[in-house]
């Protein structure tokens, strides 16, 4: 899912689109933000597989995903200045914070045991090593910036806290994820719940990490000497640089894995049957992500759904999905809950699809 | 105030360009930035070299400039060619190796145009020695400058050279004479003499008895080469120099001004003779080329003067007492040769030294550094009047109009003027072929400060001025390589002299507003 609770979707798309943002899209797109704004996304592929005997209550369990994900944090003056300017801002002192950004890209492999407590509870849990491909932190505490109301003086009060990895090779830091979870029935209600994503990683020494605490003011180049105007300069401009600079020291650094907890119900009526799940990961504008997605049967094994949700990097939105059984035990599930942003009922900035294929070997004896 | 910018666009960026095979989009923003600012006094404009500043603060230039000089070296020449001999053996003989086969005393007197010179110190320079063997194996050679000293003992060089019959090659040495003294009394005249000493040996490293024919020869020539007098000593002669010369006279430097209106210049010519020696001089002319050519007209041009001896005390110290005459030549016509604003000056100088012969009885001295000259000295005081006074510079730059460019601008300029000059500019844009592409103009002027009745100003001046650089003008400004400001500066109206004091600053402050479009 990509979205945004309040950047709109025509900018964004304009934006992604390569278009020339004039300034008809960037005053609505700013007229839209509140103060404080996200936008993020996030993927994952995962694949789970877990076997307990009939006869037995103990079985291996199994998990693998891919996973990547981004938010970003920003308030309006922010977007203001990249997009606008500086030009409304003259005589004030505006904080750009929150400015946060977090960047996770990493593949985990566990290996655990399935427990069957009894036939209504089944709790999972599984360890193993975490491959970190890309990891980007920029987070801020500070950032004032003051434009003086005649322009001879701005000045910017930061302080940053800057982190990335470098480019190559594709495996850039090794750890470890771990995870636990529970399925079972209650009240004739169907419920799953797991945390993951409990883990470290630790980035090779080539990542970057800094930190710059500092207030930097610019008043203009000092003409001190008319006959060497190009030094004064030349200082003044090396000055800022390092001051902006943010390729700091390289350094092992180590990052927590984004944590995420899951929990899903789902309870079958005569005539349709209603999924409730909620989401979170803990990663800047991500807020938990409510789903009630209720669907009806129309032909055979062919049901249709229509997935309401709140939360994550978005807001309120709603769609469409299908799911059913393609053969045998192979079932599947596509589903949209960002219609109406794309249909344009929604202005807000909201894509994404869910698809699943889910095999089953028998009620109660398997779990995915 | 880009990098603010991009700070924050980059958190934007990175979202997007998570996925490949999209545009890069692009958009406008605009920036408000300080640029410049500055605050400049008299020193700066006129260069705190040449400024004085007086009691009441007030300012006047003052300018050195010396027209001519003799150094030591234009009045006593030291001799060239210090031995030569043409040696052919006698008789043929089998010499033992190492044996003395030539020794030979010389004092030699050199006429040096009448002086007669006792004592000579070296500053720098080299003794060369250059010497052809025609005996059938190599020879030694030994010389020595007997009545000199270097580092307490006299000069002595040696080398070996080689048989010119067997090798084709010749001795070639140099040797450093820096610090070296040279007593020339060594003749029955106790003057211009030199003592040397030459001796040649069998060839010492050879292994039989050195066969020696009848009829070979060696040639040796021994000689000074780049030398600079330390000081030199005795009686200088009566030596004559008539100068006639041209200089610049960058005063004005390059500016370009219509008129200038001055007052109470000082201007003098400042004679100094450093010489043990009595000087008699005639400046014969001083002549300005400016909008014109203006002699000055002073009793002083044309006058024959004598000039006393500079004094050494004690003797031999060189702690030297110059004599000193001072031309003033206020009240004559300086202010026409200024305000004539000349680039350069003619003059002629004529004269002699020891016009009276030899009264110091042989102790004439001149040092390094300290011989007979005459500087220029003008007082200028800037209490002035000037119209169109205009100055050019021209700045070389490069601009880069990469995906991200300024579209268009407007450059603020807030002025404090606390000189009583108006000043009016004008940017001209060139491209390589030095061709005025465009022109950029403010919307205003920079007032001159208000002066009371003696000139003075009562109070700075604040001007606001703006230059707008339309999308034309901007891409023009890309385009250009040079740009060449045009400043023209006036003092007011009426044609009132104005007085600068050291206390006035131009104080200005440039910021800008860009349309920057930025293609990410």
């Amino acid at each position: 899912m990509v979205e945004s609770r309040t950047l709109l979707n025509d900018f964004s798309l304009d934006f992604y689109t390569g278009e020339f943002l004039d300034s008809t899209s960037k005053l609505a797109a700013l007229n839209n933000l509140n103060a404080k704004n996200n936008i993020g996304y996030h993927t994952m592929n995962s694949f789970q597989f877990g076997y307990i005997k009939t006869e037995k209550k103990i079985g291996p369990y199994i998990s693998t995903s891919h996973q990547k994900m981004m938010g970003i944090e920003f308030s309006k003056d922010l977007f203001e200045l990249a997009f606008v300017g500086n030009k409304s801002f003259s005589g004030r002192d505006i904080d750009l914070t929150p400015t946060n950004l977090q960047l996770y890209e990493f593949i985990d492999i566990r290996g655990g045991i399935l427990w069957k407590i009894n036939d209504k509870l089944t709790i999972n849990a599984s360890a193993g090593p975490a491959f970190g491909l890309n990891y980007q932190n920029i987070s801020s505490t500070q950032l004032q910036m003051y434009t003086s109301e005649i322009t001879d003086s701005i000045a910017l009060d930061y302080n940053l806290s800057y982190s990335r990895t470098p480019s190559y090779p594709i495996i850039k830091g090794f750890g470890f994820s771990a995870g636990i979870g529970a399925e079972g029935v209650f009240s004739g209600i169907q419920w799953q719940a797991s945390v993951s994503n409990l883990g470290l990683i630790w980035y090779n020494d080539r990542s970057v990490n800094t930190k710059k605490d500092s207030l930097i003011e610019f008043d203009g180049f000092e003409l001190n000497e008319l006959s060497d105007i190009s030094s004064d300069i030349d200082n003044e401009i090396h000055r800022i640089e390092n001051a902006f600079s943010l390729a700091g020291d390289t350094a092992k650094i180590k990052c927590n894995l984004p944590f995420k907890a899951n929990i899903s119900l789902q309870k079958e009526f005569q005539a349709f049957k209603i999924d409730i799940s909620a989401l979170y990961i803990d990663v800047p504008g991500f807020i938990p992500y409510v789903s009630l997605s209720p669907s009806k049967k129309v032909y055979k094994s062919i049901a249709i759904s229509l997935p309401l949700k709140y939360g994550g990097f978005g807001g309120f939105n709603a769609g469409l999905g299908i799911e059913g059984v393609l053969k045998d035990n192979i079932h599947f599930k596509i589903s949209s809950p960002a219609l109406l942003s794309a249909l344009g009922v929604n202005k807000v900035l909201s894509y994404g699809v869910y698809a699943g294929i889910y095999f089953k070997f028998s009620k109660n004896e398997s779990s995915f | 105030m880009r990098s603010i910018i991009k700070t924050g666009f980059v958190l934007f960026l990175i979202f997007f360009t998570l996925s490949s095979c999209r545009k890069d989009p692009s958009w406008d923003v605009s920036l408000k930035t300080p640029l410049f600012n500055a605050s400049l006094g008299i020193e700066d404009l006129v260069g705190d070299t040449m400024i004085q500043i007086n009691p009441d603060s007030s300012v006047t230039v003052v300018f050195d400039k010396e027209l001519f000089s003799l150094s030591a070296d234009s009045i006593v020449s030291v001799p060239d060619s210090l031995y030569y001999t043409h040696f052919i053996i006698p008789i043929g003989i089998l010499a033992p190796p190492g044996a003395l086969v030539l020794q030979k005393t010389e004092s030699k007197y050199y006429d040096m145009d009448g002086a007669q010179l006792t004592e000579m110190k070296v500053k720098s320079g080299k003794l060369v020695i250059r010497a052809y063997n025609y005996v059938g194996d190599d020879a030694f050679i030994e010389y020595s400058l007997d009545n000199s000293s270097l580092n307490g003992s006299p000069v002595k060089v040696s080398g070996l050279i080689p048989s010119f019959n067997n090798t084709g090659n010749f001795l070639y040495d140099e040797y450093d004479v820096s610090g070296m003294t040279l007593n020339l009394r060594g003749s029955y005249l106790h003057c211009n003499s030199l003592t040397s000493t030459i001796k040649v040996y069998a060839n010492p490293y050879a292994t039989n008895p050195v066969q020696i024919n009848y009829g070979d020869s060696i040639d040796i020539l021994v000689e000074f080469q780049d030398i600079v007098l330390d000081y030199a000593r005795g009686y200088f002669g009566q030596h004559a120099f008539d100068e006639n010369d041209v200089s610049d006279f960058d005063i004005f430097g390059d500016l370009d001004i219509e008129s200038i209106d001055l007052e109470n210049i000082d201007m003098s010519v400042e004679i100094e003779n450093s010489i043990g020696a009595d000087a008699s001089f005639q400046l014969t002319h001083l002549d300005g080329y400016g909008q014109s050519t203006v002699s000055l007209v002073s009793n002083w041009v044309g006058k024959t003067i004598n000039l006393t001896r500079a004094i050494e005390n004690p003797p031999y110290s060189g702690n030297i007492t110059p004599s000193t005459l001072l031309m003033d030549f206020s009240g004559d016509n300086v202010e026409d040769f200024i305000e004539n604003m000349p680039s350069s000056l003619a003059y002629g100088m004529k004269g002699e030294i020891n016009p009276l012969g030899n009264i110091s009885s042989g102790n004439d001295f001149v040092y390094f550094g300290k011989g007979f000259k005459a500087i220029a000295h003008m007082e200028i005081p800037l209490n002035l009047a000037f119209s169109n006074l205009t100055m050019r510079d021209t700045i070389e730059y490069e601009l880069n109009r990469n995906e991200s460019y300024i579209s268009e601008s407007i450059l603020y300029l807030d002025v404090s003027n606390g000189f009583p000059l108006s000043a009016s500019f004008k940017i001209y844009l060139l491209d390589n072929n030095n061709t005025a592409i465009d022109s950029i103009t403010p919307d205003n002027i920079i007032s001159a400060a208000p002066v009371d009745g003696s000139g003075r100003v009562t109070e700075p001046i604040i001007s606001h001025l703006e230059i707008y650089l339309n999308t034309s003008q901007t891409q023009n400004l890309y385009d250009a390589e040079k740009a060449v400001i045009e400043a023209v500066f006036n003092t007011g109206n009426s044609g009132q002299k104005v007085r600068f004091y050291s206390d006035y600053k131009l104080l200005f402050s440039v910021s800008g507003l860009f349309d920057y479009h930025i293609n990410s």
